[in-house]
């Protein structure tokens, strides 16, 4: 249970999470000018840039510029092209967390009073303002403020989730596209019919893998490479096929269930082992005998 | 005294084992990332040793829990587990190739 205030706070930004944004430029820029007057800052112009990667190469480049060594502009450099990977970070909000902060200052001030935290409370209060005026994303620059509105967001059970379209997506068209909160690319939502079913049992990161089960159908990733299942046990499934990348031999594949989630995986193995429980004890290159657990998540 | 078993959440097991000599802190709790997914296995109210090969141990005491969580500390994908007391090589799940076995990465 939280304080009335700082449930209050929490309910306002839960509301303006589920909305479609609109954003309500001069509200979000009186929020970031009361938000830096409160830090007895001086006020700054707001620079409104379209989505989060176009924000984050503006801050890089407002550095480099600033700069500095021959290596540290390497170095920025280097952190520029890691933002084309940055969806991730996309679909963090600072401005959420910022407004976080002040139901977090809410509750504590409420648990005992305490000046301090009635400030810091009142410092990251406009940001609520910002946030249900549609800010996403801000840095404060010698100069400026740069500022990101905030993106249409789907979610299932607080993950990313849409399975037709994206799950992050600006006005200006840049997208991601998340499957139960993994990126993965468009086609994989977007034109599921057009991808190679083996893709499955190849992709190397075992959650990327495992959304290619959900999305293709475990049934049909077997049926198109003309998988036979060769035991089974209390470990699970034992499933052959011939994928001809492995010397000639037959791959043989897991097929688990995660007692936690119910999901299922299908994890390729050793093409020697015979037995589900041999299979599962192999990717702990552990006998079956000592694959005795006392607690399993 | 009921002999210790393994603990498995995920992608990574704790395997009992006995106290090793020459183990240093380890500097983190965490045991295994999620790449994909920012969800990492943590080692809660227990110490996290490394060998000089930065192979991991868990040394566990009474309430020494093993937690799946997000990067805001909230319970991800898998129950939170005890973790008896006792020392744990800790392993990570591998994942078969053609070309030699590699860690799995999620």
């Amino acid at each position: 249970m939280f304080p009335a205030d700082a449930q209050a706070i929490i309910n306002r930004l839960q509301r303006a999470t589920r909305c479609h944004p609109a954003l309500d430029r001069p509200k979000v820029e009186v929020a970031i000018a009361e938000h830096l007057q409160l830090l007895a800052q001086t006020s700054l112009p707001v620079r409104w840039v379209d989505d989060a990667e176009d924000g984050y190469h503006h801050v890089i480049e407002i550095a480099l510029s600033a700069a500095l060594s021959a290596a540290l502009s390497a170095a920025l450099s280097a952190a520029l092209s890691a933002v084309e990977s940055a969806a991730l970070s996309a679909a963090l909000s600072a401005a959420l967390s910022a407004a976080l902060s002040a139901a977090l200052s809410a509750a504590r001030s409420a648990a005992r009073s305490n000046s301090a935290i009635n400030k810091a409370c009142g410092i990251w209060m406009p940001f609520l303002n910002a946030y249900e005026a549609g800010l996403w994303l801000y840095w404060v620059m010698p100069a400026e403020v740069v500022a990101v509105p905030r993106p249409v967001l789907h979610l299932l059970e607080h993950r990313l989730h849409c399975a037709d379209g994206p799950a992050v997506h600006w006005p200006n068209g840049r997208a991601y596209w998340f499957w139960r909160g993994v990126q993965v690319e468009r086609d994989w939502i977007e034109r599921p019919q057009s991808l190679d079913p083996k893709m499955a049992l190849t992709e190397s990161n075992t959650e990327r893998r495992r959304c290619l089960y959900e999305i293709l159908g475990y049934e049909r990733i077997l049926a198109a490479v003309s998988a036979k299942r060769v035991a089974m046990d209390d470990f699970g499934e034992l499933w052959e096929a011939q994928l001809d990348d492995d010397r000639g031999r037959p791959a043989r594949f897991v097929r688990v269930k995660c007692p936690s989630t119910g999901r299922v995986y299908v994890n390729r193995v050793r093409p020697e082992v015979k037995t589900a429980r041999e299979a599962v004890a192999s990717r702990w290159r552990l006998k079956p005998e000592r694959y005795v657990l006392g607690a399993e998540s | 005294m009921q002999k210790r078993k393994a603990i498995r959440q995920g992608d990574v097991l704790l395997r009992p084992c006995k106290p090793r000599a020459g183990l240093s802190p380890h500097i983190e709790h965490i045991l295994a990332r999620g790449e994909a997914t920012g969800h990492h296995h943590v080692v809660i109210d227990g110490e996290v040793l490394v060998d000089e090969r930065g192979k991991l141990f868990v040394r566990a005491t009474p309430g020494t829990k093993l937690r799946h969580q997000d990067e805001r500390g909230a319970v991800a994908d898998h129950l939170p587990l005890v973790v008896p007391a006792g020392d744990y090589e800790v392993l990570i799940e591998e994942e078969y190739t053609p070309h030699g076995f590699r860690p799995v990465v999620d």
